[in-house]
């Protein structure tokens, strides 16, 4: 008969797998149902005997287990509550943090791992690479595969129809996501992320990048690198098979952010220095047949109606 | 003063013994009485040089002839002819001192404290402007170090830490309005301004009343020795007071700016007009004057690119030189820093605009042509502008879905060049539109479960770089480069040494026709390939795997399409050392040969093509080579291959 594997009270009671101290104080206790209550764990875990080290080893050996046990999960809530509080933050735990954040289905345990990230997680010096590295593509599909297929939106009716409800249903609430964009870095990451589709094969709509498209929908600032950046998805993923929704929404949201860009303006101002430049070449070159390089992107209109050097050196132009 | 002297040349060795004496007389008075205090001496009166005045002044004996005319142009004074007149006998009245202070060498010993010292330790004690214990400890030291220079004894206890951090910021404050004075000394007091300032920083010590009076300091005087250590301190320490980012900003105002201008020395010489491009980019196409104002360096770290931009589009000063204006301070700045945002470049093309018209403003508009250049290009604004017209078609696309009788809003600024295009290709039709549902043969249906497995693979493990090639493989047997390109992506990503990935990735974009993008992986797995050994090994040692030979052959095959011939043909060649037999590469070369003009050369190519195929039976091939040669008119060669095909046996299978 095979040997059944020792509860997670007897093995918190052995030495080797934990400190002296923690073994002490958890061996004392008789039941594993005693775990399910919260009054006996806080009594636990604040005993005066459990140092900040003992606390570390505490929670680094109920993280190694991958696999799910509610007594363990019941466990770990008190104790982010606990180190929260001490501000206590060790590397691992700090990952096993971001990962229950981005993968964990909604729990006690991920409430309280949002807690301590967000209040003792930042003093660990590799907590912005966690995070960052939690919120990846292949933990935004899972976490949409909880809540099942999404829902297509109606088809639109007129353009405002198309940009308000134009959306298929998006999961928002992902909760690594506020602490990613927390982050310092936040703003560059979303610009590579947004470059560069990972997962060709989930659905457009539980898309890492679709998800970063609504979120920035309705921004009220943006970069050339970020307008560059969606500009890049949009080549990346035009004619592609699956993904017509993540196309429709990123030419949505570049056009936003190219209004925000107002750069209507600044092709004319090009259009102005292209005329100062070919100034410029005829004082330094004056029997050159050729103008210095076009200005990619200027207004060629505004150029063309403000052109003064002739209809000679207008034609030029198709060489440059 | 030396005196001119005309006379008989044994009255004036006379004079200059007797002058000689009197004043070692002197001399050795002095130097008992300063033995007897316990000083240390003068150098000794020998070492004196006394000059030609002295020489003839002291007469060694009297003589009668003296009375009558004396032989100099200009009377002696007072002094110099009391000495004249009694040369042998020590006059009470004649200090030695007196006479030694008349020699440059030697400067005058401070006995005593002067009543009316001015420096800025006796001013601090005198003026009252340190609390009480630091006027009494500067009273105390004023007493106690009598004979050295007060401002030293100021900076030894400033360095020891004997002021309290108050009176600290006092003599710091006193010492930078110091500066402001008419007369004031700027180049002393440098290291007692860095110890004092140091000192401040690192107590952490501010008022507003100090940063202030640095701000303005750093904001139009122009003394080299307060700059450094006061700068310092105000990036260290300026942040603690509250009002200090609103003083800096306050105080770099076009006014400040071009008054540092007029202080500075015109050390340019005229600056010669630019007569090349490469002139007009260089570093000596700007004015440097003004360049190194102190305040600018603690404006530019408040990090204050909304201000740089208001102050971009200011209105231009009236009177003052283009060069002195802040904005021209700014675009060398811009030019040097080279960061650029849609609102700088907004500010640089009104300041474009505003400066256009006036002649004399050309100097700025100029730096501003080249800065929104340099800006423009360097960001890849024209990039962006065809990515905005490529959306501006994809809405048109969208629009018999979303509202077919309204046509997009128009996106400002998009590249109506790009747009044009777009419109024009859209209009003629794909080239080659790759068929949406691939055709599946039944051998497929292998293909596709194994891409059924492979998709598992990878959803379970999508780090798994060998998954990912391996499904980009399939991809391309299925002929959707788009997605092959994407897996080669991942694979990539996972393992960015991955040869393999590089190449599949190369023949993915070969069949879209990115040629460019393609060279790069093709070059990217070579070197990879070819790591750490070269060419050579594979020459020698190691047999070519079939993908390292391919991505020669068909990196210049791509090539070709961006018409390099030459480099197309290396890379062919190459493919043929790797692989001496293999008839296709002898065919592709002489194909490219041709098209270069290499007539010759391809003939020989075609030949051995031909010789190849046949020998290993290929006859279409063998004539299609046949056909080449007679287009090159090498009519003699394709008739040999004629006969060599003629010449084999035919097959035993009835007719």
């Amino acid at each position: 008969m095979p040997e059944s594997e020792p509860s997670l009270l007897v093995q918190l009671a052995n030495p080797r797998n934990t400190t002296a101290a923690v073994a002490a104080v958890f061996g004392s206790v008789a039941s594993a149902e005693l775990l399910e209550q919260p009054k006996t764990v806080n009594r636990l875990l604040g005993s005066p005997g459990l140092s900040d080290d003992d606390l570390s080893a505490l929670a680094l050996f109920l993280i190694r287990g991958e696999r799910e046990n509610a007594a363990r999960d019941c466990l770990l809530t008190h104790l982010f509550g606990c180190m929260a509080r001490r501000k206590i933050v060790p590397t691992k735990l700090v990952q096993f943090g971001a990962r229950v954040l981005a993968t964990a289905p909604g729990s006690l345990l991920r409430t309280a791992a949002l807690e301590y990230m967000r209040t003792a997680g930042p003093q660990n010096e590799f907590y912005a690479m966690w995070v960052g590295r939690e919120f990846n593509e292949q933990n935004y599909a899972a976490f949409c595969r909880q809540s099942g297929e999404p829902e297509a939106p109606p088809p639109p009716a007129s353009w405002q129809d198309w940009e308000e409800r134009g959306w298929w249903r998006v999961k928002e609430d992902w909760p690594i996501a506020g602490l990613f964009f927390k982050l310092e870095t936040a703003e560059e990451e979303v610009n590579n992320r947004l470059r560069r589709l990972k997962s060709p094969l989930v659905p457009a709509a539980q898309t890492l990048q679709y998800f970063l498209l609504h979120r920035l929908w309705r921004a009220t600032t943006t970069t050339l690198e970020r307008v560059s950046a969606i500009g890049q998805l949009i080549e990346d993923i035009q004619g592609v098979e699956g993904l017509e929704p993540l196309y429709d929404r990123a030419l949505l949201v570049f056009r936003n952010h190219w209004r925000l860009l107002r750069m209507g303006e600044l092709a004319e101002m090009a259009a102005e220095v292209y005329l100062d430049l070919c100034d410029l070449e005829r004082e330094f070159a004056p029997d050159a047949e050729k103008l210095p390089p076009l200005l990619e992107g200027l207004d060629i209109d505004h150029l063309e109606k403000s052109w003064r050097q002739g209809p000679e050196r207008w034609a030029l132009l198709a060489l440059t | 003063m030396p005196h001119q002297v005309r006379g008989d040349a044994g009255l004036l060795k006379r004079l200059e013994g007797a002058a000689n004496r009197a004043l070692s007389r002197a001399a050795s008075r002095l130097i008992s009485s300063l033995v007897a205090r316990n000083r240390e001496p003068p150098a000794p009166v020998q070492s004196l040089d006394f000059g030609e005045s002295a020489t003839f002044q002291t007469p060694d004996t009297p003589r009668p002839d003296l009375d009558a005319q004396p032989i100099v142009e200009e009377a002696p004074d007072s002094e110099e002819s009391a000495a004249f007149q009694e040369p042998d006998t020590p006059r009470p009245d004649l200090d030695a001192l007196s006479i030694l202070k008349e020699s440059p060498d030697h400067p005058v010993d401070q006995e005593e404290p002067v009543e009316d010292d001015n420096s800025l330790m006796h001013r601090l004690a005198a003026g009252g402007r340190l609390s009480p214990p630091g006027t009494t400890l500067c009273q105390r030291l004023i007493e106690e170090n009598r004979g050295y220079q007060p401002d030293s004894v100021l900076e030894a206890a400033i360095c020891e830490g004997k002021f309290s951090p108050e009176d600290l910021a006092k003599i710091a404050t006193f010492l930078v309005s110091v500066y402001y004075e008419p007369d004031a000394d700027t180049s002393a007091n440098e290291s007692m301004a860095r110890w004092v300032f140091e000192g401040l920083a690192e107590r952490g010590v501010v008022t507003q009343e100090l940063v202030k009076l640095c701000v303005q300091a750093m904001a139009d005087a122009p003394c080299v020795s307060l700059t450094n250590p006061v700068q310092q301190y105000l990036k260290k320490a300026g942040g603690m007071v509250e009002e200090y980012r609103a003083m800096v900003i306050a105080a770099f105002n076009p006014d400040n700016y071009s008054a540092y201008c007029r202080k500075q020395p015109a050390a340019e010489g005229k600056r010669l007009p630019p007569a090349t491009w490469n002139e007009w980019e260089g570093r000596d196409a700007w004015s440097h004057a003004g360049s190194d104002w102190p305040l600018a360096d603690l404006f530019l770290e408040l990090d204050t690119g909304g201000e740089i931009d208001i102050l971009l589009e200011q209105e231009l000063p009236p009177g003052v030189p283009a060069e002195h204006t802040l904005q021209y301070f700014l675009l060398r700045r811009s030019w040097l820093d080279r960061r650029e945002s849609p609102g700088s470049l907004r500010s640089l093309g009104r300041l474009l605009r505003s400066t256009a018209a006036r002649p004399r403003w050309k100097p700025l508009h100029d730096r501003a042509v080249l800065v929104f250049r340099d800006h423009w290009s360097r960001g890849q604004w024209g990039r962006a502008t065809a990515m905005a017209a490529q959306v501006y078609q994809g809405l048109l696309g969208l629009q018999p879905k979303v509202d077919p009788r309204n046509a997009p809003d128009w996106l400002p600024g998009m590249s109506r060049l790009h747009l044009a295009e777009l419109q024009r290709a859209r209009s003629e039709g794909p080239k080659a539109a790759a068929p949406s549902e691939p055709l599946l043969l039944p051998s497929n249906e292998a293909l596709l479960r194994r891409f059924e497995r492979l998709r598992a693979d990878v959803d379970g493990q999508p780090d798994n770089p060998g998954a990912w090639h391996e499904m980009a493989g399939i991809y391309r047997e299925l002929s959707l480069w788009d997605k092959a390109i994407i897996a080669e992506d991942l694979a990539i990503e996972y393992h960015p040494n991955f040869a393999g990935a590089y190449h599949g990735r190369g023949k993915a974009k070969m069949e879209i026709h990115d040629w460019a993008d393609a060279v790069a992986d093709f070059t990217a797995a070579i070197r990879l390939w070819e790591f750490p050994d070269g060419l050579e090994k594979f020459l020698t040692l190691e047999e070519p795997r079939d993908e390292y030979v391919d991505s020669y052959r068909t990196r210049g095959v791509a090539r070709a399409h961006e018409g390099d011939h030459d480099a197309a043909i290396g890379d062919v060649s190459t493919a043929i050392r790797l692989r001496r037999h293999n008839a296709r590469l002898y065919y592709e070369r002489a194909y490219l040969e041709e098209r270069a003009g290499r007539a010759e050369d391809a003939r020989i190519d075609a030949y051995n093509a031909g010789r190849l195929y046949l020998d290993r039976g290929e006859k279409e091939d063998a004539a299609e080579c046949v056909s080449l040669l007679d287009r090159l008119g090498a009519h003699d060669d394709a008739d040999k291959l004629r006969i060599l095909m003629a010449a084999r046996k035919p097959s035993d299978l009835p007719e």
